[in-house]
């Protein structure tokens, strides 16, 4: 009975450590190394390159995103262009971007004279005090003097006038004395602050 | 040399009917075994990885073309002036609306100042000069010059205000000068 068990135990130990089943085990350690060697050296890189090609996907994507809408703003904005072309326009001569003040001009007489006053002299100059408080991109102050000469009871509608033109002037200083001349005229002085444009091909 | 013909016929159970003792057959069994299916997983994982390459490729590059397209149309002259053009405008509106918002309108100013000086006060001279005023008066009645000089005064719109009389047989001559204040 005593040999029997002992036969048995011999036996187990003998199929554990049996050299077939060595062999399987490293057989299959090789195979997951190189599992894994194929992995870390095929699979990994591709990987790697597959997630670079994402980003560069979604980067072209993001792009493409932002050219569509551009095309698609500067589309419409052609249309409203061909629609609206006309005013547009007209802000070369409200503000000029090569120094040609001649609306500003042929508005200037008829306020004068639909107030009673004549123009004595106009002189145009750089703007040089700095009494703007907020900053503007494109347009530049200028400034003009006008000389007039009127009469006291109509400066305030004059002044009001001037204000008013489609170029959004302010009047920067203004003074006069009562000295009036022999056609009971007073001589005024008007500091105009207007805008231009200091780039000779802005609307180009 | 598997010698996979020669197998020995056996009745002894306890032992395998077959077994390899050589290293190249044991290879082979656990490769048509076991190995097979984890090499087969891992090619499968690689094919599909490679797959999915191609598709991404094709994508980005497909991609890339579109933008080059849309590129290349952008950089036309006609449409590079045109947004040009269309930049300015938007720029000019912007100030436009800046200028046009943002600027004191200094006649109102002057229209009130001038309708604040009392009728018994003949004004000989008047100056306003960014937010400066200087008036020169004359008058027979110091009570009129008095009376608008404090009215001057408690107007919290004004500041610095300062009166200078003289008075000869004739008239009274005033200087005034004060400053508006600013929002």
């Amino acid at each position: 009975m005593e040999g029997k068990l002992l036969n048995t135990e011999e036996y187990i130990k003998l199929v554990k450590e049996s050299p077939e089943k060595k062999r399987g085990y490293v057989f299959a350690a090789v195979t997951v190394v190189v599992s894994i060697l194929l992995i870390v050296f095929a699979v990994r890189p591709t990987i790697i390159k597959i997630t670079q090609i994402n980003a560069t996907i979604k980067e072209a994507n993001r792009l493409n995103t932002a050219l569509d809408a551009k095309i698609t703003t500067l589309s419409n904005l052609d249309k409203q262009f061909e629609e609206v072309g006309t005013e547009l326009q007209d802000l070369r001569l409200i503000y000029p971007a090569n120094g040609d003040f001649s609306l500003f001009l042929a508005n200037i007489t008829p306020i004068l004279s639909r107030n009673g006053f004549y123009l004595s002299g106009i002189s145009f100059d750089k703007y040089s005090d700095k009494n703007i408080t907020f900053a503007a991109k494109v347009l530049v102050p200028w400034s003009v003097k006008i000389s007039a000469k009127g009469k006291t009871s109509n400066a305030v509608n004059l002044l009001k006038e001037l204000e008013a033109l489609p170029m959004y002037p302010v009047i920067e200083s203004f003074s006069y004395t009562d000295q009036k001349d022999e056609s009971g005229l007073t001589s005024f002085s008007i500091n105009l602050r207007i805008y231009k444009i200091d780039n000779a091909n802005f609307y180009k | 040399m598997f010698k996979f013909g020669k197998q020995p016929q056996s009745i002894d159970f306890l032992q395998p009917t077959y077994s390899p003792t050589d290293i190249w057959s044991t290879a082979y069994i656990w490769l048509v075994n076991i190995g097979k299916y984890m090499l087969i997983a891992v090619e499968i994982l690689v094919i599909g990885i490679f797959f999915s390459r191609f598709i991404l490729d094709k994508q980005s590059n497909d991609l890339k073309e579109e933008v080059n397209a849309k590129v290349t149309l952008l950089s036309n002259d006609s449409w590079q002036k045109n947004a040009a053009i269309y930049e300015n405008f938007q720029y000019l509106l912007t100030d436009i609306k800046l200028v046009k918002e943002k600027q004191v309108i200094n006649s109102v100013k002057i229209s009130e100042l001038m309708s604040g000086i009392p009728s018994s006060l003949h004004l000989s001279s008047f100056s306003y000069s960014v937010n400066k005023v200087s008036l020169r008066m004359t008058s027979n009645s110091l009570d009129s010059i008095k009376d608008y000089e404090s009215s001057l005064k408690n107007n919290p719109n004004y500041t610095g205000v300062v009166f200078a009389i003289d008075k000869n047989d004739k008239e009274i001559n005033v200087n005034v000068n004060f400053s508006l204040v600013v929002d």
